[in-house]
């Protein structure tokens, strides 16, 4: 009886640790799917694509977005610009 | 009824003990008259029987008492009343009652009968030898010449009685009975002296023996309480070589053996002492008793001259007793132990070596001999091997929980993260050193033109008495710190007392002057170089052991690696920081000037949703440290709950595009770059392929007009004139149209 609960016992834990391996392999292999095609993307605009569509696919949300603004340049970056200028 | 039946049996006593107890003679203390008793009893009772005997058969053959037969009742009831005196002790009376008795009996019967030639004279022998017998040769010899005159008034009466025998012979008759008689009288005497010499050997051997017997009893009682005694001290020594083997706190093995030896063998008083330091004294460390623990809350010590038995033991590493009486008494004048009449010292030896002394004070006079100092020397040696493991396990004990602290101070000396972590983590180790009273630590913040520390600052300071922490960080002209000056700038310095001969006088004033009297002060030297001191201080002489000082100098090395890892990691950091800002800076710029080219650089993935109530996460793009935008994720559910899970997903994918997108722009500028190269290299190949001026503007004029999407391009090529900026001299000038 008590081999039996331990053999149950184990198999729970061996089961549980297999799908959660199961798990972060899923996770990895979207990871570096995502990763491959965003290296392979060789403009802005279509890296922001990519971005785009696979993260409401992987996060299974209704829509993304991204988008590009001009960092504030600080007091500074402005005199280093204007210097560069 | 049983009951009653045995009750009644039980008091009655048996008829055959109260017939032996009348038969037994009685005992007497002296032996003599105890076997006169016997005789007498004896021949006592015979003659009442055989009178008694007699006396029957005479009244049962004449039918009746007649004349003759009144003497034999006189002398039955005579021998009655004689055994009834025996009985009560006047054995002499009664054996002299019944000789006197017997013989005129015999000689009355003689006279009325055949005279000398009768029968019962001749019994007159009989009552010689019992005259004898009862009493001594003398009375025998009484008896005898009684007999004798007996025998010639006899033969004298039967004289002129006209008998058969001639008057002669009656007188020849009493001559030969007297000289039988007389005979008998010697021959008794001689049997009789011979007898009583054997007695009397006898009984002085008897006498002998039993003095003997007294001695060898009273020497086996003494052999039995020295065997007790002994016992007692094999049995005490077991015990404390027990606690000796169990205990390893020094002062706790101490105090129990000293328990102990008190208890068992009832000592007056027990103490053991041990050496100091310096060898010189004796100082009590344990005492049983009253007196004794006075003594060790005073302190005791005693110095090692040979006038005290404890000096006398540790010095001469023999046992001293000393006694307060025979030839060398001494007198015992302790006001705290007025009862000590005898006082034994045992020195404490391991090997060669002498750690103290044993003290055991008695009240009994001369009360050690050469056994109780065996077994005291006995107690003493184990009392000292377990003494010097107790110390050896002790000095491990605290070499092991040095390195222990030295450990916890390395590990929270390492988990410093400001030189304000790293002073702390020392000090509190250092305030657990029991011999520390202060802790400073200076460090160096300005050097002369020698390179020699001129200015310190004090960033420390441990009152180690009060366990307070002062933080002082104030500056000091080198001349304001003399006691940095005690010390060497690449060693350890150690100062057990400042009034020891070997200190410099200069370094003794300061120290006296800071109210201390030992210091130890450790360099902080930081890649060869001296950058400050710690100085631990005490306000009585310290012997620091090697223990400590090891600990202590491990310190200060470590706390000098750790000032400088910090010093080199803020370096770092600060660099770090520095990157991080021009890396943020750099790549700001990059993309701000890239982003100013472009037009709204956005994408989208599905439809937005409408709502506002949609749930929706946003996350920053961050290029090296600089957000140049943001990802927007929506859901139509407004219940949609974004796991940690999906954030961190988010994040990572996040991270990625980050650099996707800062690759493709550097990839986009590039391509850009080899672009704009590739057409100045063309426009100069064709510009190199002209042969003549115009031809050469013109071409770069058409050039640059198709290339910048111009409707007109014109170039004017001529000198600047210096009086007239504005105007051009010479000119040669090409337009472009389309």
């Amino acid at each position: 009886m008590a081999l039996a609960l331990e053999s149950a016992r184990l198999f729970e834990q061996t089961q549980s640790a297999l799908n959660e391996a199961r798990r972060l392999a899923q996770r990895e292999q979207l990871i570096n799917r995502v990763t491959s095609q965003l290296r392979s993307a060789i403009s802005v605009d279509e890296v922001l694509r990519i971005a785009t569509t696979e993260m409401r696919q992987a996060l299974r949300a209704t829509y993304a977005a991204a988008e590009l603004t001009p960092p504030e340049a600080s007091d500074n970056e402005q005199g280093h610009d204007h210097d560069s200028k | 009824m049983s009951k009653v039946m045995t009750m009644t049996a039980s008091n009655s006593p048996p008829r055959p003990n109260r017939l032996r107890r009348l038969l037994t003679p009685p005992r007497f203390a002296d032996e003599d008259k105890t076997r006169a008793a016997q005789f007498l009893n004896a021949i006592l009772i015979a003659g009442l029987v055989l009178l008694g005997v007699r006396m029957i058969v005479g009244i049962w053959g004449t039918r009746g008492l007649n004349a003759a037969d009144v003497p034999l009742f006189v002398l039955l009831a005579a021998m009655f009343l004689m055994l009834l005196l025996m009985r009560r002790g006047f054995v002499q009376a009664s054996s002299i009652t019944l000789l006197g008795l017997t013989l005129a009996m015999m000689v009355y019967v003689a006279k009325n009968s055949e005279g000398i030639h009768d029968g019962a004279f001749f019994v007159l022998t009989a009552v010689i030898v019992t005259a004898s017998l009862l009493m001594n040769w003398k009375a025998s010899a009484v008896v005898a010449a009684l007999s004798i005159a007996a025998g010639w008034w006899l033969a004298s009466q039967h004289a002129g009685t006209g008998q058969t025998l001639a008057p002669a012979s009656f007188a020849d008759y009493a001559r030969d009975t007297s000289i039988v008689f007389i005979l008998i009288v010697v021959l008794m005497y001689l049997a009789t002296s011979s007898l009583r010499r054997a007695l009397e050997r006898s009984k002085a051997s008897e006498k002998n023996l039993r003095e003997q017997n007294v001695e060898l009893t009273g020497l086996r009682v003494a052999l039995e309480e020295r065997v007790a005694e002994r016992t007692a001290q094999l049995q005490t020594s077991i015990e404390v070589g027990r606690a000796a083997a169990a205990i390893l706190d020094s002062a706790q093995l101490l105090n129990e053996s000293v328990k102990l030896i008190g208890e068992r063998f009832n000592f007056y008083y027990v103490a053991v002492f041990t050496l100091n330091p310096q060898g010189d004294r004796a100082i009590l460390r344990a005492a049983a008793g009253e007196a004794g623990r006075i003594l060790k809350q005073s302190e005791r010590t005693l110095s090692l001259s040979t006038d005290s038995p404890v000096g006398y033991a540790i010095s001469k590493r023999q046992a001293r007793v000393a006694l307060d009486v025979g030839t060398e008494a001494v007198q015992f004048a302790d006001p705290l132990l007025p009862e000590t009449r005898s006082e034994i010292a045992l020195p404490l030896l391991v090997g060669d070596e002498v750690l103290g002394a044993l003290d055991v004070q008695s009240r009994k006079e001369a009360a050690f001999d050469e056994n109780d100092v065996a077994v005291l020397q006995n107690m003493s040696n184990q009392i000292a091997t377990a003494l010097s493991n107790a110390h050896s396990y002790e000095r491990m004990q605290k070499s092991l929980e040095y390195t222990e602290r030295e450990f916890e101070v390395g590990r929270a000396l390492s988990a410093a993260t400001t030189p304000g972590e790293a002073y702390t983590a020392l000090g509190q180790a250092w305030a657990l050193l029991p011999t520390i009273d202060r802790l400073q630590i200076y460090l160096v913040t300005a050097r002369d033109l020698s390179s020699r520390p001129s200015e310190y600052e004090r960033v420390m300071e441990w009152d180690v008495i009060a366990g307070v922490q002062v933080e002082i960080n104030r500056g000091y002209a080198a001349a304001d710190v003399p006691i940095i000056t005690l010390g060497q700038f690449d060693r350890l310095t150690v100062i057990q007392d400042a009034n020891e001969p070997q200190v410099p006088p200069g370094s003794r004033a300061v120290l006296l002057e800071a109210g201390m009297q030992a210091a130890l002060l450790a360099p902080l030297r930081i890649r060869e170089q001296f950058e400050g001191m710690v100085v631990a201080t005490a306000e009585r002489p310290v012997e620091f052991s090697n223990t400590e000082i090891n600990l202590i100098r491990s310190m200060a090395d470590q706390l000098a690696i750790v000032l400088n890892n910090l010093r080199l990691t803020g370096e770092m950091q600060t660099t770090l920081q520095r990157v991080e800002l021009l890396n943020r800076r750099l790549s700001g710029g990059a993309w701000r000037q890239y982003l100013s080219q472009q037009s709204n650089v956005a994408a989208t993935s599905g439809r937005p949703t409408a709502a506002p109530e949609a749930s929706r996460v946003e996350l920053p793009i961050r290029v090296r440290g600089q957000a140049i935008g943001a990802f927007t994720l929506e859901d139509a559910n407004p219940d949609r709950q974004w796991s940690t899970e999906e954030l961190s997903l988010f994040n990572t994918i996040a991270d990625e595009v980050a650099l996707a997108i800062d690759n493709a722009r550097l990839i986009e500028q590039t391509e850009r770059r080899a672009y704009r190269e590739r057409l100045i290299t063309e426009i100069t190949s064709r510009m190199l392929a002209a042969n003549d001026m115009q031809t050469i503007v013109k071409t770069a004029g058409d050039e640059l007009g198709r290339l910048l999407h111009l409707s007109r391009a014109a170039i004017q090529v001529g000198i600047e004139d210096n009086a007239n900026p504005a105007g051009i001299g010479d000119r040669l000038t090409t337009e472009s149209a389309k």
